[in-house]
């Protein structure tokens, strides 16, 4: 059995989750559409996939109901209309990730895939890395306890002037509607979410154009608060060389590390609040050390996707629970625009209007365009780096 | 050989350490020639260990017997009562950590400390330690460029409750003036800035008796921004267990990290902006080296700021920890508590020392001196004075 795939927008990440579909790497998918719009790009895409069908547009090839599913794979902002349209034709859905740029509509998207019955899922390959899946079962598992403190110092996304210099809708509030954490982070605000659960308040700082000639955030500093009285700090930057990727999460029972491709599990006998309390002796320290190993992450979800269609495989990144970190990225701006502690939810109507201030004054300068990337396989700088 | 004749100004938990050091020869220029503590059996076992050591209940009869340098280690809000009273009597005056408790009071000391012709110096004992003497001199060469960012999650401080109720001042306002920054924190605070510099603006967020039965702070995150436009970040709790010390510092050339007794460097022979100013591929790095910096290994802590006071005082050496530097790290801790307490970020320049006061004040009319205190509750402070 086997289900006929369409890729939407056929750039960098396009023509590779294509091409992984067209050499089989995934079983139980066929690629029979690819849709772009740029007329070179076509023209290229025809070269290297000589038998599959191409579209100039979305809702030709929607209206056509020729394919089981599809994947989004646009610009950020056409993501949630292509993704509603494609739901109301029943199409299954796969998004790259962000989900959207701003959260507003969103609950329509998710009530329509609801009523559609079909599986929408969105592209968030690092829940796969092992280490991070390794985490989210510890704490599932109440191997820490009880959440207290998150401290995510994700540095390491640098970008040069000429990444910058690649894509005149890069890096601007028109093209992109963020930086960093639209473009860059969303995996480890996915993460940190999925791991730490929602944030009941944001507050941040979000530094715009400060390491580069760009008018969006390059870097960020969040300063996050729970429901439970835990607090999270997650720090950003494409200015940083070499960066740092390091996860720490305390809870009363222990602490998770994520540091350069390891995982140190440090674990209580018994909870520091009983110890606190004297309710205990001081609990016994024991820790574990895991490694990470190489792994495709685009390709497991591309393949849970289909198993989830073909077999009723439940989601590892459903729709559903990707709108989660729009929604942190999103109060994360607003708390910088005001200077003020955001509480969650967002009132979304308010951020879309300041975003769309934004974009008013966007300067959306034509920059020089270098991309002309045809890599075929999947970048490395698209997994886990540590 | 010459010696001082060094009197200690309260005998208890780290007044007994600083009287050890001298009788365990620690300290071959220093002699210990009186004590004063408000409570005789303080004393008495100094007597009974060094005989010729004489003793007081009344601090200024001890300032008056014939010493020529004191320490001052009382309750933290009368530091600086007593380190202008020592000064004004022409005695060489180390003072334990913090300065004071409000930035009102250390400039008094600190004005006094100009007009008297004495020594005055800082217990900031951490300055010995050989990382973080290895770390300022890196920084300090400039070899790396300049800061971009600095990250302490300094959260192994941890105190069980019992702790607190050992004494019936800690932790309180009227008693310590503050929590964690105020007892805790000092070293770290102090390093930062020596290390670092100091920020420009502080912006807090507190948490006040939150992991403990406390009236003060035990729980701190604080996002800093400096002169130069770097940004930084300082996290801080009794309340975790097991709980982290890692300090990382971002610059031009990459990056330094201390943690767990080892100094890690990232360097590259280019800055990040230089490189990404001149390169051509959109995605691309500079290379870096990874070493662990060797340093001398020596870190003689207490006793290596009392050999120091004692060899400024004999030969003119210069002092490790200058007192009139003891202002700087409480001006950012006074700078966190002032932010949190009117919600609002600080400019660090235009912090109001006589509104602290008053803010502060107003916290001691309030404070409520803890009745639950269990005597004689033992508290090994051995392993505390990180």
């Amino acid at each position: 059995m086997s289900i006929k795939v369409a890729v939407i927008g056929v750039g960098n990440i396009g023509t590779a989750h294509a091409s992984a579909i067209y050499n089989g790497e995934i079983d139980g998918m066929e690629l029979c559409a690819l849709c772009d719009t740029d007329e070179n790009r076509i023209e290229a895409l025809k070269e290297a996939f000589p038998d599959v069908s191409i579209f100039k547009s979305s809702d030709e090839l929607l209206e056509g109901k020729i394919a089981d599913a599809v994947i989004i794979a646009t610009p950020h902002y056409f993501h949630p209309s292509i993704a509603l349209k494609a739901l109301e034709s029943g199409h299954n859905v796969i998004s790259e990730k962000p989900l959207g740029v701003y959260t507003y509509g969103i609950d329509k998207l998710l009530e329509t895939q609801k009523r559609s019955g079909k599986v929408f899922a969105v592209m968030l390959n690092q829940r796969t890395n092992k280490l991070f899946s390794l985490a989210k079962k510890m704490i599932s598992d109440g191997k820490i306890g009880k959440i207290k403190r998150s401290v995510w110092i994700i540095t390491n996304w640098y970008r040069t002037d000429e990444y910058y210099a690649s894509g005149n809708w890069r890096a601007t509030w028109q093209g992109e509607g963020g930086g960093v954490l639209t473009n860059q982070a969303p995996h480890n605000l996915d993460l940190w979410q999925w791991l730490c659960g929602m944030p009941n308040s944001i507050y941040a700082v979000c530094n715009e154009g400060k390491y580069h000639n760009i008018e969006v955030e390059d870097e960020a500093t969040i300063y996050a608060e729970y429901e439970n009285g835990a607090s999270g700090v997650f720090i950003s930057s494409t200015g940083d060389y070499p960066g740092t990727n390091r996860l720490e999460i305390t809870g009363d029972r222990g602490k998770i590390v994520l540091e350069r491709g390891t995982l140190t599990l440090t674990e209580l006998s018994g909870s520091e609040r009983d110890f606190c309390s004297g309710k205990i002796e001081e609990p016994i320290i024991s820790e574990a050390v895991f490694y990470d190993e190489d792994y495709n992450g685009h390709k497991r979800i591309l393949q849970n996707f289909a198993n989830a269609i073909l077999y009723g495989e439940e989601l590892i990144s459903p729709a559903s629970d990707a709108v989660n970190e729009v929604l942190i990225c999103n109060a994360s701006y607003m708390s910088s625009w005001t200077g003020e502690k955001i509480k969650l939810p967002l009132d979304e109507e308010k951020y879309l209007d300041m975003l769309k201030k934004k974009i008013e004054n966007s300067a959306q300068v034509a920059k020089s365009s270098h991309e002309n990337l045809f890599d075929k396989a999947y970048l490395k700088r698209w997994n886990t780096n540590w | 050989m010459k010696k001082i004749k060094l009197g200690i100004l309260g005998i208890g938990n780290i007044g007994s350490v600083h009287t050890n050091n001298v009788l365990d020869g620690k300290c071959p220029n220093v002699e210990l020639y009186a004590v004063c503590d408000l409570k005789e059996e303080k004393t008495a076992w100094v007597k009974e260990k060094l005989p010729s050591v004489k003793c007081f209940k009344n601090a200024e009869q001890m300032m008056d017997s014939g010493i020529d340098s004191i320490i001052i280690c009382v309750p933290h809000y009368d530091h600086p009562k007593y380190a202008i009273m020592a000064m004004k009597k022409g005695l060489h005056t180390l003072v334990e950590k913090p300065a004071g408790v409000y930035t009102k009071q250390v400039l008094e000391m600190n004005k006094v400390a100009d007009e008297c012709n004495v020594k005055f110096a800082l217990m900031m004992n951490q300055r010995t330690n050989c990382i973080y003497r290895k770390m300022r001199e890196i920084v300090k060469s400039g070899e790396m460029g300049e800061i971009k960012r600095t990250s302490w999650i300094i959260t192994d401080w941890y105190r069980p409750q019992a702790y607190y109720d050992s004494g019936d001042w800690r932790a309180t306002w009227q008693g310590e003036g503050g929590g964690v920054l105020l007892n805790q924190c000092p070293h770290n605070l102090d390093l930062w800035q020596w290390i670092c510099g100091m920020p420009t603006i502080v912006d807090t967020k507190m948490h006040y008796g939150k992991w403990h039965n406390i009236e003060v702070e035990d729980d701190v995150t604080a996002y800093v921004e400096y002169a130069n436009g770097a940004t930084g970040t300082f996290i801080t709790t009794t309340g975790d267990t097991p709980g982290t010390n890692r300090f990382e510092i971002t610059l031009e050339k990459g990056k330094l990290i201390a943690e767990g007794g080892k100094l890690l460097m990232w360097k590259s022979d280019i800055t990040e902006k230089e490189f990404s100013r001149t390169n051509e591929i959109a995605f691309s790095s500079p290379e870096f080296k990874f070493s662990e910096v060797e340093t001398d290994g020596e870190n003689p802590q207490h006793a290596g700021i009392l050999n120091n006071f004692a060899d400024a005082i004999l030969n003119d050496a210069k002092l490790i920890a200058d007192g009139r530097e003891g202002i700087n790290g409480l001006t950012i801790s006074n700078s966190m508590h002032m932010s949190s307490w009117l919600g609002k970020e600080i400019v660090v320049s235009e912090l109001d020392s006589e509104l602290f006061y008053d803010e502060l004040m107003k916290r001691v009319a309030t404070s409520k001196r803890k009745t639950e205190v269990k005597e004689g509750a033992e508290v090994n402070m051995g392993d505390s004075f990180r």
